[in-house]
């Protein structure tokens, strides 16, 4: 029950021609109750995957490196060390950090643990900096409605991180 | 224990947690608890912490697969996500002020109703056409998405916007109180009251959850909660097993999906129900 618009016919005033993923082409009532693909259009998928693939790898790789460089020096300040290296106080004597500022400094001391963490950030961004993505192009296509959804979601993720901090 | 050991058995377990995780639509939070607790006898607290960040991980990683495969309805995942976000914080903030017990027991119960209700509905392969709810007519929700194991593309509409949107809520609390994604009880309300295909269902909660993740997180940041050895090799191995999972999904037939999905439900309702009662496995 796909429909195809016939090759290179404007289907009126209105509607757009869209290239799907798959090369097809497909006309698509603007703002109208016909299904659509779901998202606005294929574009707008693709910027998104984008800025998921390249947060993801980015945080997977800074991790990765973190990780590598902590354990390395967790084994070169013991030779056998035991849970206590893992955990932070009472348990043990890893470090914890929980801020950003925090990891920019643990960063200019060197310590791995900030490196870590640092990737993780950057994966919690991911979702965040999608989100953002999305209300702009939202805001480019005119979509009112939606801009005013990504604005509330980004409203009350921001919300979060200070409700976050103050308690 | 020796770090080492406790890191490659961590990316292990992580990894699996990531596969499943993507493929059912969880956040593989609900695997990592039990495992960074039961087997490797971490505090809780930080096992929840590792939980939200492995939360945000499966979701980010499969939600950039499944946003390409044109399965993820962006649409009504963005608009569920501002009831979610809320319930996020909501739980967050609220945290150490409800009994613990009591919430796995209504957990444990929802869990249960929820896998009752898909087991009902197992035969039910397509949704059948469903009726447009005039607010997914107005926000234009409804759409459609190609189905590997079937060949063509799959037209949906979405019904019960409303109720979607409560039980969002519901959802995104228990995520800020437990860090989990609460993927549990997402899927079933697309599934049941948005009557959506499981497979948009899924896809569309992958992105949901890491959103409402990236709400609570946050707060266990600041807390303490967020322990780089032991969050490291669950955000690595996650990250993996998502991206591999992710690969799968669109070639798994819906009905596989959803019984796996129900088993699942299964264990982790009695897991919970457990915990609720006294009988403390961790």
């Amino acid at each position: 029950m796909y429909e195809e618009s016939a090759a290179g016919k404007a289907a009126g005033i209105g509607e757009e021609h869209l290239r799907t993923s798959s090369g097809r082409e497909a006309s698509r009532p603007r703002g109208g109750a016909a299904p659509s693909a779901g998202g606005p259009s294929a574009r707008l998928e693709t910027i998104v995957g984008g800025v998921l693939r390249y947060g993801v790898a980015a945080s997977f790789l800074v991790i990765a490196l973190g990780f590598t460089i902590l354990v390395r020096a967790t084994y070169a300040a013991a030779p056998h060390p035991g849970a206590e290296a893992i955990y932070p106080p009472p348990q043990g004597h890893a470090e914890v950090l929980r801020s950003p500022a925090e990891v920019a400094l643990g960063l200019i001391r060197g310590d791995p643990n900030a490196l870590v963490v640092l990737g993780l950030l950057v994966l919690l961004g991911t979702p965040i900096v999608q989100v953002a993505v999305s209300a702009v192009t939202f805001a480019m296509r005119r979509d009112w409605a939606y801009v005013a959804i990504t604005a509330f979601v980004l409203a009350v993720l921001a919300i979060s991180f200070l409700v976050g901090a103050a308690g | 224990m020796d770090p080492i050991a406790f890191s490659l058995v961590t990316l292990v377990a992580a990894v699996l947690a990531g596969m499943l995780g993507s493929l059912l639509g969880l956040g593989g939070g609900i695997i990592v608890i039990p495992v960074l607790t039961l087997l490797l006898g971490i505090d809780i607290h930080y096992a929840i912490g590792a939980s939200i960040i492995s939360v945000i991980a499966t979701s980010s990683a499969a939600a950039a697969a499944y946003v390409r495969n044109q399965m993820t309805n962006l649409r009504i995942g963005l608009f569920l996500v501002t009831a979610t976000t809320l319930g996020a914080v909501t739980g967050a903030t609220v945290g150490g002020l409800v009994g613990g017990r009591a919430l796995y027991i209504i957990f444990a119960g929802v869990l249960g109703y929820s896998a009752t209700m898909m087991f009902r509905r197992r035969h039910a392969d397509l949704s059948e056409s469903v009726p447009n709810h005039p607010w997914s007519e107005r926000l234009r929700l409804a759409g459609e998405y190609p189905d590997a194991s079937l060949g063509r593309r799959v037209r949906y509409n979405v019904a019960g916007v409303p109720l979607a949107l409560g039980l969002m809520y519901v959802a995104g609390v228990v995520s800020g109180l437990l860090g989990i994604g609460s993927g549990a009880l997402k899927v079933p309300a697309m599934d049941l009251a948005m009557r959506l295909p499981i497979k948009v269902s899924s896809a569309t909660s992958n992105f949901m959850i890491g959103v409402t993740a990236a709400a609570s997180a946050g707060v266990y940041l600041a807390r303490g909660d967020i322990v780089p050895f032991i969050v490291a090799p669950v955000a690595l191995g996650v990250l993996l097993g998502a991206t591999l999972g992710a690969r799968a999904m669109s070639r798994l037939h819906g009905l596989l999906i959803r019984q796996l999905f129900i088993l699942v439900l299964l264990v982790v309702s009695l897991e919970m129900a457990l915990k609720g009662l006294g009988v403390s496995l961790y």
